[in-house]
């Protein structure tokens, strides 16, 4: 193991006879942006037909890096080479042509176009008469969704598929044209477990094929479980690099936190009472499309999880709580009083506040400053008899994020400029701002780092134990299982199960997500994602 | 900082003009001339910096050139039947606040797109005041107080640009420094994330078109006061497109989300210069409209192009 923490790598070594061939190297690349160094001297090799991992906390770069090699970001300084010969990868399309094809962080994918229109968009096949050549297309397209498990047509349109059908086609789509390196950035983020593990088998049929692979996520196991190397930043700098082989989770996350993190699951003082008053009652609730007469109570100082499968229902019940949807039977009742909240102000106004899930669309407002986002739901507590009080916001702004541990420059920088999982800490603080009782969180960890994380769960503890109570929804149920009192399960709008904390069990929440015990469970139950 | 820079570039584009101008026309530079280039610059001017709003809030609104037409038509009705001051100012500025309403209504309640609503009630609107006089202009004989709107100054300036200049400070106070400044710029920049923040989107939206009709309605009483007559199918036409022009070449985006009452300010005063030096030079109408277009044309793309290629590309490279 390489552990480098000054900087100096630049000059990486003559590979050694033996090691597969180098494919691309960077060296010394460099990238600011006003008031944040985002890359500082960097040097990154990749080797023909690995997979390698690029990890690190939340704004160490990792997005940044990739984008670079990508031709969608200049270096301020470095250089890049491919097969030992420099190259300038001035635009995504020079990127194309060196067989480079890059997976975003937040998927590209046009959503009212078809598969086929979305995997051949910026690389459309034609004929000899210059004409759109849609036969040849559609015949390329079923060939490369059926080597990809993918079991749909090719002519729906994107956004009537789920995020894993849509993350095939971004990779369908990569691979469309020749592709020496792809580039993955979090694509397991929104994934469950089975989807994971069969976008894995994907993955390894590419590597056989020869292709090299760079795989960034926050899910430790799942480095452990694909990837051959490790390449770790922390602030904008390599501070090592490892064969996965000779690392143990615990070195790992001490390279790229800088300290080190009990792994150990922490446990806190769970003051619920079984007595305790209940403050969200939902009764019979359906939907048109989907839920069917779900019931549960909710009590002041618990933490609830809804577990469930994309498509089973966990979204639709927090939004109908909210207001944004409006259930087609049922009640709702907060505080023992009917809560039927005609929009998201009415709730907000009535203790409920919601994280959703679609940070990008629905959670914030990329254009505007940090500050604005933070303090959008709470707006009138900073109202002064003439001005909005500003030195207030601030104070208050600056406070959140540094208890949640959000990388930032400024205040006022647009939040669209922040990382992917920064971007997540600013929707937990203005949910934090607005002082609500009730918290609705929609995959709340999504693209936060291990130490982050760890963080925010203990904050959810601790809204708890200060009287809040929360309903968490994640795909990770380890995460469920880690931080709540009580469990959920869904599946296709029905609940199937509920487990207090006493009685969790993961083999039996799996079962219930799957449907229960009348279906055979497919589920492989074992080791944490 | 971008808001910064591309007002930058407005003030380039408006340097540029009034060089040229200076240099075309010796009669430019008059006081005469360029007190009668304020005077018409206001009037537009108070109608972009309302437009301003509305199209900050992701919204256009179309119909201000109307409204400019119904209030000066029924000022001069209650002015020629010889109703007190009070009623011949404050009737025709509620029937303007009405329409900002039945504009915000149909956008903010009922769903409409905001070109199509407002495509709408522009020509209701002008329809109405025509319905009203029976298709005639009405010739008024205006108290002091209104005809003062429009011809008498304040030490030398005139007084519809004290107006003006005015109603640029009060707003600016508004959309920086209140809370319902701030929720114009976030229904603009994001409608769907500023609802699930608790933003009450409609009642932004609302404002904001009965914000703009207030100032179309104030500039309807200037024009009324000026022509000494109310003109319900020749008043404000057209008005619409150099109040656009104006907030365009100002740098605000027509997507919403951005933008600053001073590049209406100086957008507006682009527009008024281009149009006092055509006049001063002769330019026939049919050809001042198109050397206009061409115009608005350059000024968009020294002032817009700039950032909004910088979207483009912020956005491709976008980690969210
Ligand atoms: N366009 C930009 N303008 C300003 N700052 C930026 C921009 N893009 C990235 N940054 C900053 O650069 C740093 C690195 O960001 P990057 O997106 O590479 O992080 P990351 O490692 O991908 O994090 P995450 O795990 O949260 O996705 C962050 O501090 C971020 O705020
Ligand atoms: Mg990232």
């Amino acid at each position: 193991m390489v552990n480098r923490t000054n900087g100096q790598s630049t000059h990486l070594k003559a590979v050694p006879k033996g090691e597969p061939a180098v494919l691309l190297t960077m060296a010394g690349i460099s990238k600011s942006y006003p008031g944040v160094k985002a890359l500082s001297d960097v040097g990154l090799q990749v080797r023909a037909g690995e997979i390698l991992s690029l990890v690190g906390e939340n704004g160490a770069g990792k997005s940044t890096m990739m984008k670079i090699l990508a031709g969608a970001v200049k270096p301020d300084a470095g250089t890049i080479s491919i097969d030992g010969k420099p190259v300038e990868l001035s635009d995504t399309s020079v990127a194309h042509r060196m067989g480079i094809s890059t997976i975003y962080q937040e998927l590209m994918l046009v959503p009212h176009l078809s598969v086929v229109e979305n995997l051949f968009l910026g690389n459309l096949v034609r004929n000899r008469w210059g004409l759109l050549d849609w036969k040849d297309m559609c015949a390329r397209a079923v060939e490369i969704m059926r080597d990809l498990g993918y079991p749909g047509s090719i002519d729906v349109a994107i956004r009537d598929l789920s995020v894993a059908e849509q993350q095939l086609v971004e990779i369908g789509k990569a691979i469309t044209r020749p592709c020496r390196l792809l580039i993955m950035d979090e694509p397991t983020a929104p994934l469950n477990r089975e989807e994971v593990e069969h976008f894995f088998k994907i993955v390894r049929k590419l590597q056989k094929a020869g292709t090299s692979i760079i795989f960034i996520t926050h899910h430790l196991n799942e480095i452990f479980e694909v990837c051959d190397r490790v390449v770790v930043l922390r602030d904008g700098q390599m501070v090592g690099e490892s064969d996965v082989a000779h690392l143990s989770e615990s070195q790992l996350v001490e390279m790229m936190l800088g300290r080190k993190l009990s792994l150990e699951k922490r446990e806190w003082d769970r003051g619920v009472a079984p007595d305790a008053d209940v403050v969200l009652e939902v009764d019979g609730l359906s939907t048109e499309e989907l839920l069917k007469n779900v019931s549960f109570r909710l009590r002041k100082g618990e933490v609830l999880g809804l577990a469930g499968l994309m498509g089973s229902g966990r979204t639709e019940i927090l939004r109908n709580i909210f207001g944004v949807d409006k259930p087609s039977a049922g009640t709702i009742r907060a505080e023992g009083k009917r809560a039927m909240f005609s929009g998201p102000r009415q709730a907000l106004e009535g203790g409920i506040g919601l994280g959703p899930e679609d940070r990008k669309s629905d959670g914030l407002i990329l254009s505007m400053p940090i500050r604005h986002n933070v303090t959008l739901s709470s707006l009138a507590r900073y109202a002064g008899p003439l001005a909005l009080r500003r030195g207030r916001e601030v104070a208050a702004v600056k406070d959140l994020c540094q208890r949640l541990q959000v990388k930032y420059s400024s205040t006022e920088v647009p939040v669209g400029k922040l990382s992917g999982g920064n971007q997540q800490k600013v929707i937990l603080a203005r949910l934090l701002d607005a002082k609500v009782d009730i918290f609705l969180l929609d995959e709340p960890t999504r693209g936060i780092d291990v130490g982050a994380k760890g963080a925010i769960f203990d904050l959810i503890r601790q809204l708890a134990a200060n009287g809040a109570s929360v309903i968490i929804v994640s795909s990770v149920i380890e995460e469920l299982v880690h931080v709540c009192d009580r469990i959920i399960c869904l599946n296709l709008g029905r609940v199937t199960g509920e487990q207090a904390r006493a009685q969790f069990d993961m083999a039996e929440i799996m079962i219930n997500v799957m449907g229960g015990h009348s279906e055979a469970p497919q589920a492989r139950v074992g080791d944490a994602r | 900082m971008k808001e910064r820079l591309s007002i930058n570039s407005n003030l380039v584009v408006l340097a540029v003009l009034l060089v040229v101008a200076g240099l075309a026309s010796p009669y430019f530079w008059t006081i005469e001339n360029i007190v009668n280039l304020i005077r018409v610059t206001s009037l537009i001017g108070i109608i972009a910096v309302g437009m301003n709003v509305v199209i900050i809030s992701g919204g256009i609104d179309l119909s201000v050139g109307s409204v400019v037409a119904l209030v000066g038509t029924l000022a001069a009705s209650l002015a020629t039947a010889g109703y007190p001051l009070g009623i011949v100012v404050l009737v025709p500025i509620a029937a303007a606040l009405v329409a900002g309403l039945v504009n915000g209504s149909l956008v903010a309640l009922l769903g409409f797109q905001p070109f199509v609503a407002t495509l709408v009630t522009m020509t209701v609107f002008r329809g109405s005041g025509l319905v009203y006089s029976a298709g005639q202009p009405i010739y008024a004989d205006y108290p002091a107080f209104i005809a003062f709107l429009a011809r008498g100054t304040f030490g030398g300036v005139p007084a519809p640009a004290v107006l003006f200049f005015a109603i640029v400070l009060v707003t600016w106070y508004v959309m920086r420094f209140r809370a319902i400044g701030r929720m114009i710029y976030m229904v603009g920049a994001n409608e769907k994330a500023a609802y699930y923040g608790g933003v009450s989107v409609w009642r932004v939206k609302l404002f904001t078109y009965v914000y703009c009709a207030a100032l179309a309605g104030i500039a309807g009483l200037i024009l009324t006061a000026r022509m000494g007559s109310g003109e319900p199918g020749q008043a404000g036409v057209l008005y619409e497109l150099d109040a656009i022009a104006a907030v365009v070449i100002g740098g605000t985006a027509l997507q919403g989300g951005r933008g600053s009452v001073w590049g209406a300010l100086v957008g507006a005063l682009v527009i008024g210069v281009m149009s006092n030096l055509f006049n001063l030079l002769g330019v026939a109408p049919e050809w001042q409209n198109v050397s206009k277009g061409a115009v608005i044309l350059a000024a968009v793309i020294m002032a817009g192009a700039g950032p909004f290629i910088g979207a483009i590309f912020a956005r491709r490279a976008s980690n969210g």
